[in-house]
């Protein structure tokens, strides 16, 4: 049932552009960067201020419209179709930075990137806690967790939500912040719930950061057994200030890589890279003393548009099983993964700030493969969950996933709800 | 020097005829004639000449008639050199005249011949009583007074003849014994070079061949040594037509045989003289490394380290990129700094006899330290293996933790330093034991150093397993060799070319080796060979092979057709060349084989091997690889075939066993497939008896299906239900009671072929064990049924059947649920085990039931609640086990026991001494049930609830992997008692409903009160009605009290009677 969008109404409340489905710019505005959701909603509203949103909103109440929210098409999205309002936040993505508050309040179509330059314009030596990847959208980004190369150092992006300013389904504008409003802040930081309106705005703190030591060295990747062996030997040891990961690689050229951000003094990250430098020879060694606005460069994910399929396990440890599942996942005959993050999260979660990741693991898997068409998806799923399962079989993998790691439809996206 | 009498020497024979004054200098004696009559003189040593003979001397049979006179006036003249001091016309003192001739009247020392012969005695002595300084000393001086042959011109000379000839014969003899004392005292290299240019100048004498092969045999050039020997007995045969005397053929046949004397250094220096400055061997140079500097520094740190800790060592890279030349230079450094170097290297033949790396490192170990040959005697001589064969994860361990051990014992005397080459050929067992070391070796000052070649991508075995634990080391290093850079093959180059090379034909080379080490060497070589060494445009246009194989095989094209054979032959042997052996497969004789291996040497594509009894290693392994390569598969099974019987007939039973087996196997196209199955299985008695149970498994597996080809006959039936049966047994070994199931029904159906009783009755008694472990009842019980039966009908004389079939029953029994049944039946077992004779041990079958009859007997009663002395009659089992499977055994028995009937501090010590029975997991069934267990006995000591969750977890993973069953519902229900007391009741209610749905499916009865009382502690915890937990009380009581669990019914009385107080 196509129900009339009444798109002249809309037009004429909205400051920006309404676009319907044979309008131009419609196409290149309806899709993500996930490319397994394509949306087809009835009218993409192009929101120019936050009083577009309130339109919009009120709009789809009036006319009985699903609401979905695109800011940078990064989170878990629900699938707009043609009973819905598509608004896209994109631009809202003004940003400023209070240097004595030590805050940054961004809009709702933000990306880090953005945030980053600003904090770096300030020259505060204050840094925003984003994920690592900084191309996408702060508010999509953050309701998930937002799991960056500080996270052990200073927590996740949530941690670090001090205000909000919501457009709630009924239209009103709620500013959020720690005295308004509170059990809002607490849901948009992880208290689990999803966000009861539309986020036009949050508001970060930001923390003091000197420079970070971090970077990458890769192997080869008939190293791969032994680097994920000695990584997983090596955890505990690990200083507190350093969040690594371990990175799997189908190439070319095979891989295999260890990234890591040290946000401590400069010759304790130094000191424990130098123990896998007198380990083996790395083919590639890029640590180095870096701004940490800079971290989102420090790996390599597709920044494309891009047909991804994903899934994420819990590993309790890396034993020789584990590896060498993962291992033939990646680099084996035929093999169905063509990246595979090992995240090391422990300490990164902190408590008493709403649930975390449902499990205190260690580390935090990732697979992940492109495929080649959208058709072929499913199949590369499929084959995904076939290593997933041999991962369960080796009795190292806890219960849960990351929903800022896992973009499967439907799985998490009601937590976030339409904040993507 | 020392001067021995005082006197100094005046008189020289040793060399032209001198005489020198006081002052020491040559005076002249008037002519070559008074110098003659002089000589003469001398010669005499103090006699009298008479005056024909020194006319004669002179002038030869027909002197001039002026002769006598012309003498006087020689004599004369002599006098007033010898006596300048003399009145004239007074008497002379020195040159006397006597009535018919002349003497010479002088101290004897004065003559240099006296004093060569002073010292030479002397030297003889001292070397007798072992001063060997004093004796080095005199023969040196002694020696030193020759400075030319003996009376020189005159040598020929009649009367100079004798004199000449024993003296020059001592001087033979001074030399040959100073390189002997030189030899003991360790100067190898000396004396290697000095005896091969005494050979060359005295080439008949076998005492100086005897030393170069001495020498360069202690200088670990045992095949340089042999060829040495083989020319001494060319020469002998060419120029005398003798064969070579008792000592050479004996030196020869102890060479070959690594006799230990060899080795044998002279006895200790006595002497009190002034020390010589310190013998000290020189640096033996090792090999050349070109370039390499980072690898060599990571190398060097690894060395330091390892002055104070254990470290690994992995070197990576293609073949012929140099990576066993860094370990060997690497191994000099060590060596000159004190370390114990040994070497392990994989078999390059295809096979891989179990261990073999390191029986070849161990032997050197114990070579250098015979103390540690006990210890290490699991692994170089183990016994023959009586009974039943154990678990093979507390076998293997024993094994390992034996070369742990040696290493550490060595290493408190001097850093250790074990390299093994070639991992990527390693047999399972010594991967498995490199594994052990990285957890296990950790301060010992050791060394380990391992080399292979490049992992193929996505590779994952148990190589990559190895170099896994070998990476999670702290400090350990891995090296990955690549070409070397334009300037590095430039000098490489020029190394294997003997001299520099232009430029272009360097840069041609290098572009095309691609800068690997071993292809440029040889690219270099071939070039010479073919004379284009030196033109470029040569090398830019040839027809050069573009791989490295191809450049070998047009080397080996150089070589006479004989040598390729020889090395065809040696190839299939193996890398290193042992020439006995390679001379049997060969069908010739050892020197035949030497005389063909010669070419092969000359062109390097054969090297000196790095230890004994081989005579030297192909150059490199694709040399060998090469060679295998281009046979025919036909061709190729003969060698194999011939290789099998020349190792029967010369080498170690118990070293050769597998690769006699292999080489068979790998005849079987040319019909030999018996007794390859014999070899195998032979084979795989040795394996088994290095706990070395996954090689074990995968010979018996193959002379399994040769035996199931050789078809139906009673003989080839019996043969197959042997192997069947051994395989059966190291199956179970090593994955447990339930692998075997599908190897018993062809056993079956072969022992009714053959109406053999006592062995379907062995695999029936197999078959139930592994059913009824893993709770398969409808599989098992009617097994036990038989067993009863025959336990009834049994003669009370018969102690197998009883022992046996009450056994099984009793054991039957508690599964179900029936105690006291079980109790009775375990007790007539164990009455009837008491008369057993120990040496029963018919396939392991009784001797493993009367363990468990011991073990269970103890168990049920306990459960029964009718021991006087629980604690007493567990540590009397303890006591009777020496087994630590056993011990683990006990201890888990225990631990489960004392969990059900409620006893917590006992379960939690049990649980303790379980774990320690077991500190490395290597148990498979008893130690991961302990483990299950000990993680409800953590949870009652207060420990954290997921902790011990993971910690069953991991057990229970390991014990379904070998698809055990049994135990189960009782674990899972203590936990979830455990866990409902630390309050984590969501956890306790999933493991109570495994509980429940395991006796439910299984029906594995004898837990059943446990697991109510679970349900009513849960319902307790979670605040439900009393009623409702009192009926579960009484029904665990009651169903504890019909099965005859005594034990644990008293204690849900006292559960009862607690809630009687709520």
């Amino acid at each position: 049932v196509i129900r009339p969008a009444h798109l002249p109404d809309l037009r004429a409340a909205s400051s920006g552009a309404v676009l319907a489905p044979d309008d131009d710019g419609y196409d290149a505005r309806r899709s993500g960067w996930d490319r397994r959701i394509v949306h087809r909603p009835a009218a993409i509203v192009v929101a120019r201020d936050v009083r577009d949103v309130v339109a919009a909103v009120e709009h789809a109440g009036r006319h009985q419209f699903d609401l979905a929210v695109q800011a940078t098409g990064h989170g878990p999205v629900r699938r707009a179709g043609a009973t819905a309002l598509l608004v896209d936040v994109s631009g809202l993505d003004v940003v400023t930075v209070d240097e004595r508050a030590g805050t940054a309040t961004v809009g709702g179509g933000t990306r880090w990137t953005s945030v980053q330059a600003a904090a770096d314009r300030a020259r505060s030596g204050l840094a925003a806690i984003a994920p690592a990847h900084h191309r996408v959208g702060v508010t999509g980004s953050t309701l998930v967790g937002g799991f960056g190369w500080l996270a052990r150092a200073h927590g996740m992006s949530r941690d670090h939500v001090v205000g909000a300013e919501l457009v709630m389904p009924w239209g009103e504008i709620v500013r959020v912040d720690t005295d308004h409003h509170t059990e809002m802040l607490w849901a948009l930081r992880g208290g689990g719930a999803p966000a009861p309106g539309v986020i036009t705005s949050l508001t970060v703190a930001l923390v003091p950061q000197a420079d970070v030591y971090a970077g990458e060295l890769s192997y080869p990747a008939e190293l791969a057994h032994e680097v994920l062996a000695r990584y997983g030997e090596r955890l505990a040891e690990v200083p507190p200030a350093l969040t690594s990961a371990i990175v799997l690689d189908a190439g070319p050229p095979p891989r295999v890589a260890m990234r890591a951000c040290h946000a401590g003094p400069v010759a304790e990250g130094r000191a424990w890279l130098d123990e896998w430098r007198r380990w083996a020879e790395a083919t590639d060694d890029r640590f180095a003393v870096r701004s940490a606005s800079t971290l989102g460069g420090l790996d390599d994910d597709p920044t494309d548009p891009t047909a991804l399929a994903t899934t994420t396990a819990w590993l309790r440890r890396l034993s020789d099983d584990v590896i060498s599942a993962l291992a033939r996942a990646v680099h084996g005959h035929d093999a169905p993964a063509r990246r595979i993050e090992i995240r090391h999260v422990a300490g990164a979660v902190r408590s008493g700030v709403g649930p975390g990741p449902s499990d205190p693991s260690d580390l935090l898997l990732r697979l992940a493969t492109t495929a080649p068409t959208l058709a072929a998806v499913p199949e590369a799923e499929r084959r995904l969950a076939a290593v997933h399962a041999a991962l369960v079989a080796t009795g190292a993998t806890t219960s849960g996933s990351y929903a800022g790691f896992s973009a499967r439809p439907g799985a998490t996206v009601d937590r976030v709800d339409a904040n993507g | 020097v020392r001067d021995i009498s005082g006197t100094e020497v005046r008189f020289a024979l040793l060399g032209s005829i001198e005489v020198r004054d006081s002052t020491g200098v040559v005076v002249d004696l008037g002519g070559a004639q008074p110098r003659k009559v002089l000589g003469v003189l001398l010669a005499a040593d103090g006699r009298v000449v008479a005056t024909e003979t020194l006319i004669d001397a002179v002038w030869g049979e027909s002197p001039p008639a002026t002769a006598p006179g012309t003498l006087q006036t020689y004599v004369s003249r002599l006098r007033r050199v010898l006596e300048p001091g003399r009145r004239p016309r007074g008497t002379s003192e020195v040159l006397v005249t006597e009535p018919h001739g002349y003497r010479l009247v002088i101290e004897p020392e004065s003559v240099d011949v006296k004093r060569f012969e002073i010292l030479a005695d002397a030297g003889r002595d001292s070397a007798a009583e072992g001063r060997l300084v004093d004796a080095a000393t005199a023969l040196r001086q002694a020696e030193a007074l020759w400075r030319g042959p003996a009376l020189a011109e005159h040598r020929d000379e009649e009367w100079a003849q004798g004199l000449a000839a024993r003296l020059e014969e001592r001087r033979l003899a001074v030399q040959e014994l100073r390189m002997e004392v030189d030899l003991a005292m360790g100067r190898v290299a000396e004396v290697a070079a000095e005896a091969t240019a005494a050979v060359r100048a005295e080439p008949l004498r076998e005492g100086r061949w005897a030393l170069l092969a001495l020498a360069l045999y202690r200088s670990g050039r045992q095949g340089e040594a042999l060829r040495a020997l083989a020319q001494a007995r060319r020469t002998l045969g060419d120029e005398l037509g003798l064969e070579p005397g008792k000592a050479l053929r004996d030196l020869e046949a102890d060479i070959l045989a690594q006799a230990p004397h060899l080795d044998a250094t002279g006895p200790a220096e006595t002497s009190d003289a002034p020390a010589p400055p310190p013998v000290r061997p020189p640096a033996p140079a090792g090999p050349t490394v070109v370039g390499r500097v980072g690898e060599m520094e990571s190398l060097r740190g690894a060395l330091v380290e390892a002055r104070s800790a254990t470290r690994f060592v992995v070197v990576e890279g293609e073949p012929g990129i140099g990576k066993t030349c860094l370990l060997e230079a690497i191994a000099v450094e060590a060596a000159a700094g004190g370390a114990l170097v040994m070497w392990g290297r994989t078999h390059e033949s295809g096979a891989a006899p179990a261990y073999w790396p390191w029986l070849g490192a161990m032997r050197t170990l114990v070579g250098h330290r015979p103390e540690l040959s006990d210890a290490l005697e699991p692994l170089l001589d183990p016994a023959v293996v009586a009974g039943p064969v154990g678990e093979a994860g507390p076998a293997g361990f024993r094994l390992h933790e034996a070369v742990a051990g040696a290493l550490e014992a060595a290493a408190a005397h001097a850093p250790v330093v074990v390299l093994l080459d070639d991992l990527q050929w390693a047999d399972a067992a010594t991967l498995d034991l490199i594994t052990f070391l990285t957890t296990r070796l950790v301060d010992a000052p050791a060394l380990i150093g391992v080399t292979l070649r490049t992992l193929e991508l996505g590779r994952s075995d148990a190589v990559t397993t190895a170099l896994s634990s070998i990476a999670r080391r702290p400090g350990s290093r891995r090296l990955r060799l690549r070409g070397l850079d334009d300037a590095d093959a430039a000098e490489l180059a020029a190394v294997a070319a003997g001299r520099p090379l232009t430029p272009a034909v360097a840069a041609a080379v290098h572009a095309r080796s691609s800068g690997n080490p071993f292809f440029s060497g040889e690219l270099v070589r071939l070039l010479a060979e073919e004379g284009l060494l030196d033109d470029a445009q040569a090398v830019a246009d040839a027809p050069v092979p573009a791989g490295v194989g191809d450049v070998l095989r047009r080397r080996l094209d150089h070589l006479p057709d004989d040598t390729v054979e020889v090395l065809r032959v040696a190839a299939v042997l193996g890398r290193d060349i042992e020439v006995r052996l390679v001379a049997a497969a060969a069908d010739c004789t050892v020197e035949e084989c030497l005389d063909a291996l010669e070419p092969a040497v000359t062109l390097r594509l054969v090297t000196d091997a790095p230890e004994p009894p081989a005579f030297g290693r192909f150059a490199h392994a694709l040399v060998r690889e090469v060679l295998v390569e281009d046979m025919t598969t036909p061709k190729r099974a003969r060698l194999h075939l011939r290789a099998a019987d020349a190792l029967l007939a010369t080498g170690d039973p118990d070293d050769a066993a597998e690769l006699v087996a292999e080489h068979l196997w790998a005849a079987v196209p040319l019909g030999v497939g018996a007794r390859a199955a014999d070899a195998l299985e032979r084979a795989a008695e040795v394996a088994v008896r290095r706990a070395a149970f996954a090689t074990a498994e995968d010979l018996l597996t193959r002379a399994l299906t040769l035996r199931r080809a050789a078809g139906n006959s009673p003989d080839a039936t019996g043969l197959e239900l042997t192997t069947l049966m051994t395989l059966t047994g190291v199956t179970r070994s090593l994955h447990g009671f339930n692998a075997v199931l599908p190897l018993l029904d062809r056993g079956k159906e072969l022992a009714v072929r053959l109406g053999d009783d006592d062995l379907l009755l062995n695999l029936d008694w197999a078959e139930w064990s592994a059913a009824a472990t893993a709770c398969d009842f409808p599989r098992a019980d009617p097994i036990a049924e038989r067993f009863r039966t025959m336990a009834e009908q049994a003669a009370p004389d018969d102690v197998v059947e009883l022992t046996l079939g009450h056994g099984v029953w009793g054991i039957h029994s508690w599964h179900h649920g029936r105690i006291d049944e079980a109790v009775a039946h375990l007790d007539r077992s164990r009455a009837a085990a008491v008369n057993l004779p120990a040496a029963h041990m018919v396939l392991g079958m009784v001797a493993e039931q009367r363990m468990l009859t011991e073990l269970f007997s103890v168990f049920v009663h306990d459960l029964a609640g009718d021991l006087d002395e629980v604690g007493l009659a567990y540590e009397r089992l303890v006591q009777s086990q020496d087994d630590r499977v056993a011990l683990a055994m006990v201890a888990g028995l225990e631990t489960a026991a004392a969990m059900v009937v409620g006893d917590m501090p006992r379960a939690i010590r049990a649980s303790g001494d379980g774990l320690a029975a077991d500190p490395d997991d290597a148990f498979g069934f008893s130690g991961t049930l302990n483990q299950m267990y000990a993680a409800s006995a953590a949870l009652a000591g207060g420990g954290d609830p997921d902790a011990a969750i993971a910690m069953f977890e991991e057990g229970h993973v390991r014990y379904q992997r070998s698809r055990n069953r049994t135990g189960l519902g009782s674990a899972y229900a203590t936990m979830a008692i455990e866990l409902t007391r630390a309050g984590a009741l969501d956890r306790a209610k999933g493991y109570l409903t495994r509980a429940q749905d395991e006796l439910r499916t299984r029906g594995e009865r004898w837990p059943e009160p446990v697991i109510l009382l679970a349900e009513a502690e849960l319902q307790s915890a979670e605040g439900g009605s009393v009623p409702v937990i009192r009926e579960l009380l009484e029904r665990a009581r009651d169903v504890a009290a019909q099965q005859g669990s005594h034990a644990i019914a008293r204690r849900m009385e006292r559960a009862l009677h607690a809630l009687g107080g709520r």
